[in-house]
């Protein structure tokens, strides 16, 4: 009987988030990287600026589902933190 | 002047504006406002990191506005802000960082990193007006004896294992109690008050060891038998870790010939524990200062004033992009200026 080895697929995602102002934009890049360190083995990240005030993740994992679910996640719930004290200011 | 304050290092999300002034060359602050929001995990749980920055993210925002609202501010106001970068859980310590980031980068307002400890001795001081106090903080997090000297706060003692605050958290939740259970334990250990059994009581040198005391307690309550009723073994938990730690901080001050005494931190609204210190102090002729109940806890008013002796007293501050955060960020790393 032959065995079926478990492999996980190499994930990318690519997130883009469009913002109203440049201002608001550079803050939150500013704001996220400094948090950019430390990643488990196997997950990459980059975060960059498109010319029409676009924020620009890119995300890999070669480590399974779970690491980069929870990077995603994590990321996009500062975000939206960013945003609303923005908003709320 | 005004300083924004935020913390975020465990189960508190809190918002505070301080203002701040010179008078008679002596730097002095006012809280303005103390807005937060505070975890509390499922009975019979401790704090999940994650969760708790769940819950810190959709807190932000009405305690963000609360706290601007009750000062009287705007963000046009704040001068410089300032957040708690550790010690701390880090999924927790990076929801106030994101905060304090953005409004620093977006509002171009001065950003100061903070260590939370410091916040809790410096407000403390603040509060009381002691000039060189012995301090004891002690909460969820800590639990250290500090003196200061060479411009940093000095661990004089500190627990070799788990903080009173997790032996109270964590003998609470072995009862099914909800975090945190201090004032739970305190009012169950006070209906069998006096009635005392012996139970492991661990001071090497100034330094104090709970674990094995919280085994014994735990034990206790699960043993068949029954020898102990709830309320005696809360009332002996209470008795011997306080005792030790009065022990730890009466030998201090005896050594130090420091000649005030000041508790912070979570633990300081348990009234037992100040009334032991209290007599400690009395035998040492010594004043005694607390930490009032309400600003005891974690608070965003500590990380003001700690961002502004910091910011005003060492001109100090970061740029948005170097603003780390550090899970274990030792009190005695930081340098201190005194006020």
């Amino acid at each position: 009987m032959s065995s079926i080895r478990k492999t996980t697929p190499e994930i990318s995602i690519k997130l883009q988030l469009s913002f109203e102002k440049k201002k608001q934009l550079y803050a939150l890049l500013k704001s996220l990287k400094p948090d950019n360190i430390d990643f488990p083995s196997g997950l990459s990240m980059e975060m960059l600026t498109d010319y029409d005030n676009t924020l620009v993740i890119k995300l890999s994992s070669k480590g399974g589902f779970g690491k980069i679910i929870n990077t995603v996640d994590e990321i996009l719930e500062h975000i939206s933190i960013g945003v609303n004290v923005i908003a709320n200011a | 002047m005004f300083c924004l304050g935020i913390e975020s290092t465990a189960h508190t999300f809190a918002c505070s504006v301080v203002q701040y002034s010179f008078y008679q060359n002596r730097l002095i602050g006012k809280i303005l406002s103390d807005a937060r929001d505070i975890y509390v995990p499922p009975t019979g749980s401790g704090i999940h990191p994650r969760d708790a920055s769940r819950h810190h993210c959709k807190a932000v925002e009405t305690v963000f506005k609360h706290a601007l609202c009750s000062a009287k501010v705007s963000m046009r106001d704040i001068d410089v802000i300032a957040y708690s970068a550790g010690p701390g859980l880090g999924p927790c310590l990076r929801v106030g960082a994101v905060v304090a980031r953005t409004l620093s980068a977006f509002h171009s307002k001065p950003l100061v990193p903070t260590n939370h400890g410091i916040g809790h001795v410096e407000l403390g001081i603040m509060i009381s007006r002691a000039k060189d106090p012995l301090v004891l903080l002690v909460s969820g997090g800590h639990t250290a004896i500090l003196a200061f000297s060479g411009k940093r706060w000095r661990i004089f003692g500190e627990t070799l294992d788990i903080t009173l605050g997790q032996l109270f958290d964590q003998f609470g939740r072995s009862l099914g109690l909800p975090s945190p259970c201090g004032h739970e334990i305190e009012q169950l250990g006070r209906k069998a008050a006096g009635n005392y059994r012996l139970l492991p009581y661990v001071v090497k040198g100034n330094d104090v060891s709970f674990s094995g005391l919280l085994t014994s307690a735990i034990r206790s309550v699960h043993n068949k038998s029954k020898e102990l009723s709830l309320g005696e073994i809360s009332f002996s938990l209470q008795e011997t870790s306080f005792a030790m730690v009065t022990e730890a901080v009466e030998r201090a001050l005896s050594l130090t010939l420091k000649n005030e005494f000041l508790i912070v931190g979570g633990v300081a609204a348990n009234n037992r524990l100040a009334e032991m210190l209290k007599e400690a102090c009395k035998r040492q002729k010594c004043k005694f200062y607390r930490c009032p109940a309400e600003l005891a806890g974690d608070n965003g008013a500590q990380i003001a004033w700690a961002g502004i002796l910091e910011y005003v007293g060492k001109g100090r501050h970061v740029q948005v992009e170097k603003a780390f955060i550090n899970q274990s960020w030792r009190i005695n790393d930081v340098e201190v200026i005194r006020n």
